[in-house]
Formats: C-alpha cells, sequence, structure tokens
C-alpha cells in the first residue's frame, strides 16, 4: 500500500474485488471527511448506481434516487466500503469483505432468485464453477 | 494445442466482423456497382482492424483487463458513458439485423418467410450462450465458418481478371455515382472496424487466459482471423462483380446478393449462400450479445464470463439475455434486415472515432502494459484510423441523405 | 439569403426528381437481369420454386413502390413479365418459363 495516491486517476473508476477475488462494482466515489484546519482524510470508497447518477448532475440523481426508492433492492443504494478494508492498491482494489454476502451483491441474488435462476440450465454444470 | 485453438477466437472475431449480414451485402453492393474499384477500402479497413484488434488482445493479455473497463477506469465514467451507450443502442439494431441474416437464410432454403424464423432463432442463440462455453461457441463457429470458403472456390472458377483484382486495390476516384461509390467505401470502412469485436476478442482472451506468454501468438491470431474474414469478403466482392455488374443487377434486396454462387457452384451455389449466410450471421448475434454484456460488466464493475454458470453472475447474464429480447423484437416488427443493418451501420461509423480514441492513451500507459506499449507504427496506425474514422463519421450521414443509400 | 435557400432547394427537388427516374430504370436494368438469372436457374433445377417466387415477388414489390407515381411504361412491362413468371412457376410449366425467359432477352 502506498502512502499518496492520486485520488482520481488511481482510485475513481477502478474496480473493486473481494477477498475471493469476485468484483463488487467499481468505485464511483470517494468520500473526504474535511475538520477545519486538518488535511482532509479519504474515509471510505463509495459504489452504486446513485453515485454514478450524481456524477452526472442533480436532475439524474433525482431521477435514479426514484427508481432506488421504489423499486431498489439493496439495504443502501450507496455501498460504502471504509479505507480500512482495502488491502491492496493497483489496477484493481482488493478490499476485505465477503462480497457475496455484502450490499453489493444484493442485485445479483435478487435477479438469481426471480429471474435468472429460474430459467432452465442456469446451474448448469458444463461451465466453470 | 492451446496456441492452435488461441487462432479459433480470432477467426471467429473475424467472421463476426467480415461475414455478417451487413458486410456481405455492403461487399456484393460494391461488386456489383463498381467492379474491384472498392477493393482498397476492404484492405485498408482490414489493417487498421489487425492493428487496433492485436492492441486489444496485447491489453488484456497483461493488464488482465478489457477495453471497456480500461476506458472506464483511466478516462472516467462520464466519458466512458457516451460510448457505451451509443453502442448499446447500435448493438440491439445489428443483433436484430443478424437475427434477420439466419432468418434470411433459412427462408432462401425453406422459403418460410423472415418474421417466423425470429423467435426460434432467438432461442437457439440465447441457448448456445447460455449453456455452451466460449470454447464451444469458438470452435463450433469457426469451424462451420469454413463454409465461406465456397465464396473463394466460386470465385477461382469464374476466372477473374487478376490483374484487374489486383489494381482495385489501388485506391482510386469513381468514374460515376460520386455519392454512391463513397457511400459504399464509408459503409465498408465503418463496417470493418466494429466496435464490438473488440469487447468480444479482448474479453475472449482473459476468458482463455492469455498472458505475457500469449503475446506473439495473439499478432497471428489477429492477423490470421482478421486476413481471413477479409479474404472472404474480397471473394464476395468478386464474385458480385462477375455475376452482377456484367448483367447490371444492383442489390436491392437479398435474394440478389444470394445470385452470386449460382453461376460457378450450379445447384450448390443458393444452399451453400445460405449456409454461410445462416452460420456467420448466428455467430456474430452470439458475438454482438456477448460483447454487449461485457461491456456493460465492465464499465460497471460486475462479474463476467461467459464460462461461469449463468447464476453465477445473474448482472451479466442479464444483459445479453435483454439485448437477444430487443434484437428479436426490432425483427418481429418486419424490418427490413437489410435496411436494420445500413443504419447499423452508419450510426457506428458516427460514433467510431471516439471508440478507438482511448486506444491512444491506454495502449501507452505502462501501468496497464507494462514495457508492451505500441510503437511508433502502432501509434501511427491509431491516428490515422482515427482521422480515418472522423472523416468517415462526417460524410456518411450527408452522403446517404444525397442518395448514397 | 432566403431567396438563395428557395434556389437551392428548388434545385435539389429537380435533382431528385431526374434521380428518381434515373434509379427506376436501373431498377428494370437490375430487375430484368435478376428476373433472367432466376428462370435460368430454375429451369436448370439450381434453385427451388420457393426462392424463385420470393425473387419474383421482391422485384414487383420493389417496381410498383418505385414506379407508382406518375407510373412508368418499362415498369409495368416488366411487372406483367413477371407475373407470367409467377405463374409459370407455380403450376411447374417448363415450357412457359422457358418462353418468359425469351420475353425478358429481347
Amino acid at each position: 500500500m502506498k502512502s499518496h495516491y492520486f485520488l482520481v486517476r488511481e482510485l475513481l473508476d477502478n474496480q473493486l474485488v473481494d477477498r475471493d477475488k469476485l468484483n463488487l462494482g467499481k468505485i464511483d466515489g470517494i468520500a473526504l471527511h474535511v475538520a477545519k484546519g486538518k488535511q482532509p482524510r479519504v474515509t471510505h470508497l463509495e459504489s452504486g448506481a446513485l453515485v454514478l447518477a450524481r456524477r452526472l448532475g442533480p436532475r439524474w440523481e433525482r431521477v435514479v434516487a426514484f427508481f432506488t426508492r421504489h423499486f431498489g433492492v439493496r439495504k443502501d443504494p450507496v455501498f460504502r466500503v471504509p479505507w480500512s478494508k482495502v488491502t491492496r492498491t493497483g489496477i484493481d482494489i482488493y478490499i476485505d469483505i465477503d462480497g457475496v454476502k455484502s450490499d453489493a451483491f444484493a442485485w445479483e441474488h435478487w435477479l438469481d432468485d426471480h429471474l435468472i435462476g429460474r430459467l432452465p440450465l442456469a446451474h448448469e454444470h458444463i461451465k466453470e464453477d | 494445442m492451446k496456441k492452435i485453438l488461441q487462432v479459433a477466437l480470432g477467426v471467429v472475431t473475424g467472421i463476426g466482423g467480415f461475414l455478417e449480414v451487413g458486410s456481405i451485402a455492403t461487399a456484393a453492393e460494391a461488386g456489383a456497382s463498381f467492379k474491384y474499384a472498392l477493393l482498397w477500402s476492404i484492405a485498408l479497413g482490414t489493417i487498421c482492424l489487425i492493428f487496433l484488434v492485436e492492441m486489444t488482445g496485447r491489453l488484456a493479455a497483461i493488464s488482465k483487463h478489457a477495453v471497456a473497463d480500461a476506458v472506464r477506469e483511466r478516462l472516467g465514467f462520464p466519458f466512458a458513458l457516451i460510448p457505451r451507450v451509443a453502442e448499446i443502442i447500435v448493438n440491439v439494431m445489428v443483433i436484430g439485423a443478424e437475427i434477420g441474416g439466419v432468418s434470411l437464410a433459412l427462408k432462401f432454403i425453406t422459403g418460410i418467410e423472415v418474421r417466423v424464423w425470429a423467435i426460434p432463432v432467438t432461442l437457439l442463440i440465447w441457448l448456445a450462450i447460455w449453456a455452451g462455453t466460449l470454447d464451444f461457441i469458438e470452435d463450433a463457429t469457426s469451424l462451420l465458418g469454413l463454409v465461406s470458403i465456397g465464396f473463394v472456390v466460386a470465385a477461382v472458377k469464374m476466372h477473374p481478371d487478376y490483374h484487374a483484382v489486383l489494381h482495385g486495390f489501388i485506391p482510386s476516384a469513381p468514374r460515376h455515382d460520386a455519392a454512391h461509390y463513397w457511400y459504399i467505401a464509408a459503409g465498408i470502412l465503418g463496417a470493418t472496424i466494429s466496435p464490438y469485436m473488440f469487447h468480444f476478442y479482448g474479453s475472449g482472451a482473459i476468458e482463455d487466459k492469455w498472458g505475457e506468454d500469449s503475446l506473439g501468438a495473439n499478432r497471428v491470431t489477429a492477423a490470421l482471423g482478421m486476413s481471413f474474414g477479409a479474404v472472404m469478403s474480397i471473394a464476395v466482392l468478386v464474385c458480385a462483380a462477375l455475376v452482377l455488374a456484367p448483367r447490371g443487377i444492383e442489390v436491392a434486396r437479398y435474394e440478389q446478393a444470394a445470385l452470386i454462387l449460382i453461376p460457378a457452384l450450379g445447384r450448390w451455389g443458393l444452399p451453400l449462400f445460405a449456409g454461410t449466410l445462416g452460420v456467420c450471421c448466428f455467430g456474430a448475434a452470439i458475438e454482438v450479445s456477448l460483447a454487449t454484456a461485457y461491456m456493460a460488466a465492465q464499465t460497471l464493475g460486475w462479474n463476467w464470463g461467459e464460462n461461469k454458470k449463468p447464476d453465477k453472475e445473474a448482472r451479466f447474464s442479464m444483459t445479453y439475455v435483454i439485448m437477444l429480447l430487443l434484437g428479436g423484437s426490432l425483427l418481429l416488427t418486419g424490418i427490413d434486415p437489410l435496411k436494420l443493418t445500413m443504419y447499423a451501420m452508419a450510426l457506428t461509423a458516427v460514433i467510431l472515432p471516439l471508440i478507438v480514441l482511448p486506444f491512444v492513451v491506454l495502449l501507452n500507459d505502462q501501468t496497464y502494459v507494462h514495457e508492451h506499449t505500441n510503437g511508433p507504427i502502432g501509434n501511427t496506425v491509431v491516428i490515422v484510423t482515427i482521422i480515418l474514422a472522423s472523416i468517415v463519421a462526417i460524410v456518411t450521414i450527408p452522403l446517404e441523405i444525397m442518395g448514397g443509400g | 439569403m432566403r431567396r438563395s435557400l428557395v434556389a437551392l432547394l428548388l434545385l435539389a427537388i429537380a435533382c431528385s426528381k431526374q434521380d428518381d427516374d434515373e434509379k427506376l430504370q436501373k431498377s428494370i436494368v437490375s430487375w430484368k437481369a435478376t428476373l433472367q438469372i432466376v428462370a435460368d436457374a430454375h429451369l436448370k433445377n439450381e434453385v427451388h420454386d420457393g426462392f424463385a417466387l420470393k425473387t419474383i415477388d421482391e422485384a414487383v414489390e420493389d417496381l410498383e413502390g418505385q414506379s407508382s407515381n406518375p407510373t412508368n411504361k418499362h415498369a409495368e412491362q416488366l411487372i406483367g413479365i413477371a407475373v407470367k413468371l409467377r405463374q409459370a412457376v407455380e403450376s411447374h410449366d417448363k415450357f412457359a418459363i422457358a418462353n418468359v425467359r425469351g420475353e425478358l432477352a429481347r
């Protein structure tokens, strides 16, 4: 782990990977804590459609907020990863989290339970595990 | 053995790029209207494509990231959004057109209308992706795609003037119908450099677990795969030049393109044409559907993989299911697959510069490709391609309006 | 400025009218030759009925679409021949097909 990071170049939009090497989404946003007279610190990384929408503009944020409020399956539309969970950086950012159990996989589970998993051959053994 | 099979990925990508419903029709139209005069545009597009596909493979092999991944990471979400959204819209049209191509092939053989085939063909394509592995898709499509060699056989049998053919590779101004000539040239260039090929090839390379030791094979695969496609495309053009041009036949309907093998191959002519069209469009439909799913998953950070079970990456699987549903539905509206593919090609031409631009950044970034950055030739080709793509983007729509299309 | 735009528009319309006639002429030549190949191929059993009929239908549809307003004598003539060819193919009358083939050659 380095001591200095270019937040936009090296963190923002990079891939989050969990402890089992599963993809957990991209770093869609970075949260900084700014205390008076003190150096700003990165507190956590954020991921989710709402975070992306914010980057496009307030109108997009409102539209996406509407959909996540009424149709979202996550407990919290913004998936937050504390900086303390980051174990390795590079092109991908590795975090010490069990992705499958986390909120980041909410949509995967919902789609699997309600749609994809119900189609024939979804759990077919021809493919890898 | 693994290295030999590696070429299969290149051949499939090439087939899906060069021999799909639009490219066959455009090559036939080029030959019918201008004989060999447009061969240079196929060659030019192929050279640019070989370089770009090799770069895609190199990026994937070293960084273990495909193009869509790297564009998001390196150039940011707002920038990445524009080409990705545009590609999704175009890809729905292309998938519809390819399903249409398979349906046309079945129509030529059975006489049953295109619309009837839309649903069963869509289901079959879905099944191939859903239950099959990438290896299976690559190998089956490459093997079946060999039927396209029928075009080369027919072209040779008809004894073309090889001197005139070679002359066609030198760029020249048209003697008549300038708008139509440049429209087809732009169409060939735009159709040859199809964005979905990059997503498919690069992601396939990652699924096939290419590494730094695959770089040499990557060069060979890119060159051989794209050249195979180009040779078939050239054969279609030559056949059309020999069969349609002397008689003044234009390719207004696909049935007219289907005639080009009959004089040389007799009763094998139509079945071989239909077989090639069917197999290649089937492969192309799979390629474009998967490419879209790869692109979406990589842009948004999901798990992805054709080799993984669908339930392990529900969002990835959902994407290609939705794409197939949308594409198939387009066809059910009764739209002519040929028109659909022409619109898709025109739109692709417009967004192409944005798709190619990131290659300049990514393939010179040592974080991604380490010491295997582009050399001066590679960078020159990319920049020339961007300039060409920009010219094509600007002229395509006006040329179509001027009666080119 | 406005006058030049109107002039340009009128010129474009005039050109496109010429283009339409030229396009129709080319289509007639194109479909005539297409039907010749199809008739020949059908006589030699190189294509089946279904394909021949579909191609004839496409020819008629395309020509009718282009020549509806105003009607073109040559287009109507070719459409007439196409209809004859269709009937000949449907009734598997090789003699009639050969006759139509002769008409197309003229």
